[in-house]
């Protein structure tokens, strides 16, 4: 029987036609937790919200929240709340009708109504809005009305669908910031859904990460980015040094079955050549610099010992050699961490 | 009808997020687009009526003319005064058509294309 507080999905199975889009997902979260639900396109995130939300039916599993079973609850006698990743705010209604949608819905009288939307318009930075036409709203005041419209009724958990897809990194990089204090200020338990890792960290402390309709990595998002624990999770989060069990040989990591992935900060590079050849520091060629802004992506080549594969590092630096120049590259065992 | 369709079915999902059931999200999405098409279409049936001449100058009986008729009646017997009379008509049904296609322009949804 189950007793725990909060969300609790338990091997969910959806299938479309013949194919498995989410394949036995199980799925916890606390109240007031908020959790990044990461993973490419198609990796079946959006179905698995649709399935909590009511909207899709599972092939098997169960959906619970504070151990009432809501498997079989329609979208709307469940306590969650889901904002669509294109907003789908009403086109004739105003800002404020919007938002009092959902107050309406459960029977609030008019007063308690309009306090309410008052409340949630100041929480989202809109305040004033009220009588404003939703085709007047830009593509950042659109993405707020649409997180008022779901807090609104105040639901226990809050599902956000990709909510800053279409917006541009600038604005994107804001609005994550500021949704993460939105979330915390009304203490909703929220699972953000989001094909982008740098999303993931500024909205939530806890990364889940699919692929292909299965959880590959689940728990906060520092311990994930360290120690990813499959190449797959580790390139999503964009670590640039993967290295194959051959490669990760070559260079004396102990590895696991999928080899290991090399943090940056594992790495120095010292250019002209310093002390080089013995233990961890290896003599290193530059092979690729590429602009990046602040910083320059260099790629090395390091050339180990006779007979070995030779391996290419990359890493970040404000004041990049030249390419071609050789020096000494240094690994850190401590920052590297081992795949299977 | 195509504009029952064009109602995204996304914002009935909303609606049923929100707490609406299945038939509340239906009333309280795809009724405001369907009322407000038909009030567009009916305002149009106006605005064409308003001019229309030819069936109704055989159908009109002779002690309720239409605009159209009236004027037609009154441009056919001499008179200078009579003739102002129709231009007095004539003003009033210009003014009539202008607003009855101001009140379609306020009506029509903003994001319907293809007409």
């Amino acid at each position: 029987m189950v007793t725990a507080d909060g969300l609790q999905a338990r091997d969910l199975t959806v299938r479309f036609g013949a194919a498995t889009v989410v394949d036995d997902v199980s799925l916890d979260v606390a109240p007031g937790e908020v959790v990044a639900l990461v993973g490419p396109s198609g990796c079946g995130k959006s179905t698995l919200l649709r399935v909590l939300a009511g909207l899709e039916a599972p092939a098997s599993g169960a959906v619970s929240w504070a151990g009432d079973d809501l498997t079989r609850r329609p979208p709307d006698q469940r306590p969650f709340g889901l904002m669509f990743q294109d907003h789908a705010l009403f086109p004739h209604r105003t800002v404020g009708e919007n938002v009092a949608f959902g107050l309406r819905m459960r029977g609030d009288r008019r007063p308690a109504r309009q306090a309410r939307v008052a409340e949630v318009l100041e929480l989202v930075g809109l305040g004033g809005f009220d009588d404003r036409g939703i085709d007047t709203l830009s593509g950042g005041e659109s993405q707020r009305v649409a997180l008022a419209r779901s807090l609104a009724p105040s639901p226990r958990l809050l599902m956000l669908d990709e909510p800053l897809g279409s917006l541009d990194r600038t604005l994107r990089d804001r609005l994550a910031h500021d949704l993460r204090a939105v979330l915390a200020a009304s203490g909703v338990a929220a699972i953000h859904v989001t094909h982008d890792q740098e999303e993931a960290y500024a909205v939530a402390d806890r990364l889940v990460v699919l692929r292909a309709g299965r959880v590959q990595r689940d728990g906060p998002a520092a311990e994930v980015w360290r120690d990813p624990g499959s190449p797959f999770v580790a390139r999503f989060l964009g670590h640039a040094n993967v290295l194959d069990p051959a490669a990760a040989g070559a260079l004396g990591l102990a590895g696991g079955l999928a080899g290991v992935v090399v943090r940056e900060a594992a790495l120095a590079f010292s250019s002209p050549a310093q002390t080089a050849g013995n233990g961890r520091t290896w003599l290193a060629t530059v092979v690729d610099v590429r602009f990046r802004g602040a910083t320059s992506q260099v790629t090395l080549r390091v050339a180990p010992a006779e007979g070995r594969p030779s391996v290419e590092l990359a890493l970040h630096t404000a004041a990049p050699p030249a390419v071609g120049a050789t020096g000494t590259l240094v690994i850190d065992p401590g920052e590297v961490s081992p795949l299977a | 009808m195509p504009a029952l369709r064009a109602v995204d079915a996304r914002q009935r999902e909303a609606a049923s997020v929100l707490g609406a059931s299945p038939w509340r999200a239906r009333r309280e999405v795809d009724l405001p687009v369907v009322l407000r098409t038909l009030l567009v279409g009916a305002a149009f049936a106006f605005a064409i009526s308003l001019g229309e001449f030819g069936a109704t100058s055989f159908l009109a009986r002779p002690d309720a003319p239409t605009v159209p008729v009236a004027m037609f009646r009154l441009l056919g017997q001499p008179g200078a005064a009579l003739r102002g009379q129709a231009m007095a008509l004539g003003t009033l049904l210009a003014a009539l058509t202008a607003a009855s296609v101001l009140v379609i322009e306020r009506l029509r949804p903003k994001d319907a294309l293809g007409w």
